[in-house]
């Protein structure tokens, strides 16, 4: 029992590290959306799965200064319909 | 004069090392894995927090970009050391009642449900988030109750309190 409160605690930190690099590439909350105009569209990450508003983003300076107008997010390079969004204000992006 | 307390002897009290080596195992491994999943792809959560409804704001999502992993490992730390760990069971205790305040917050006052990105937890709904995080803080408190130790019962005085901290 002794040997178990040493080994448990430093068994929960390596298995918790060996988790947390196992999950951390996978983005399934996010998706990738595209903006721009159409035909060459950029894709961007966004939080953009479901909702009644359109999604948009805004691009931010380091002072949180809008830079330029909100754009909308669509799912692919061609598509006329934006993607919707759970949120009525832009998708701040840095 | 000097008084004697019987020892507990319930299931319970009976087992409490191994409940407390249990709940502690979880706690490491919760806070270490969530610390981890914020470090390695911080960006993601300084995103998070700048477009929460509830929060935003650049210099609070700098600070708990960093203030919260750290302090995750840090109670971690103190859960993994027998002599710091009702410490770090009453450091989780606030660390789950600040972030359960903040679900309750995006589920009762925000405007819209942000996602709630972030490894393996992300596949909870803010609803299932709210209920593990009530779990977690029932747990947590059960680790404090548990590690309350009995004294010696022939070297209590009379006047002192049958039960101490660890």
């Amino acid at each position: 029992m002794k040997h178990l409160k040493l080994v448990l605690p430093m068994l929960a930190f390596v298995l918790a590290i060996g988790l947390s690099f196992a999950f951390v590439s996978e983005d399934e909350a996010l998706v990738t959306g595209y903006y721009g105009p159409s035909g060459s569209r950029l894709p961007i990450q966004v939080d953009c799965d479901s909702g009644i508003n359109e999604c948009e983003i805004q691009f931010v300076d380091e002072n949180d200064q809008p830079i330029g107008s909100p754009l909308l997010v669509y799912p692919d390079q061609t598509s006329m319909t934006p993607l919707p969004s759970p949120s009525e204000v832009p998708y701040k992006v840095h | 004069m000097e008084t004697t307390y019987p020892t507990p002897t319930s299931f319970w009290h009976k087992n409490k090392d191994i409940f407390i080596e249990i709940i502690a195992f979880f706690f490491i491994l919760l806070f270490v894995y969530a610390a981890f999943n914020k470090l390695l792809d911080g960006h993601k959560f300084y995103d998070n927090i700048r477009n929460s409804p509830i929060m935003g704001g650049r210099t609070v999502a700098s600070l708990a970009s960093w203030f919260v992993p750290m302090a995750e490992i840090i109670i971690a730390f103190f859960i993994s050391w027998r002599r710091t760990r009702i410490k770090g069971f009453y450091a989780a205790l606030g660390l789950l009642l600040l972030f359960t305040t903040y679900v309750v917050g995006i589920l009762f006052f925000s405007p819209y449900l942000p996602c709630s990105c972030g490894g393996v937890i992300s596949q909870l709904t803010w609803n299932q988030h709210l209920i593990f995080n009530i779990v977690c803080i029932l747990l947590a408190v059960w680790g404090i109750v548990l590690s309350y130790r009995p004294r010696k019962p022939n070297t209590i005085p009379e006047d002192t309190a049958p039960y101490e901290y660890q």
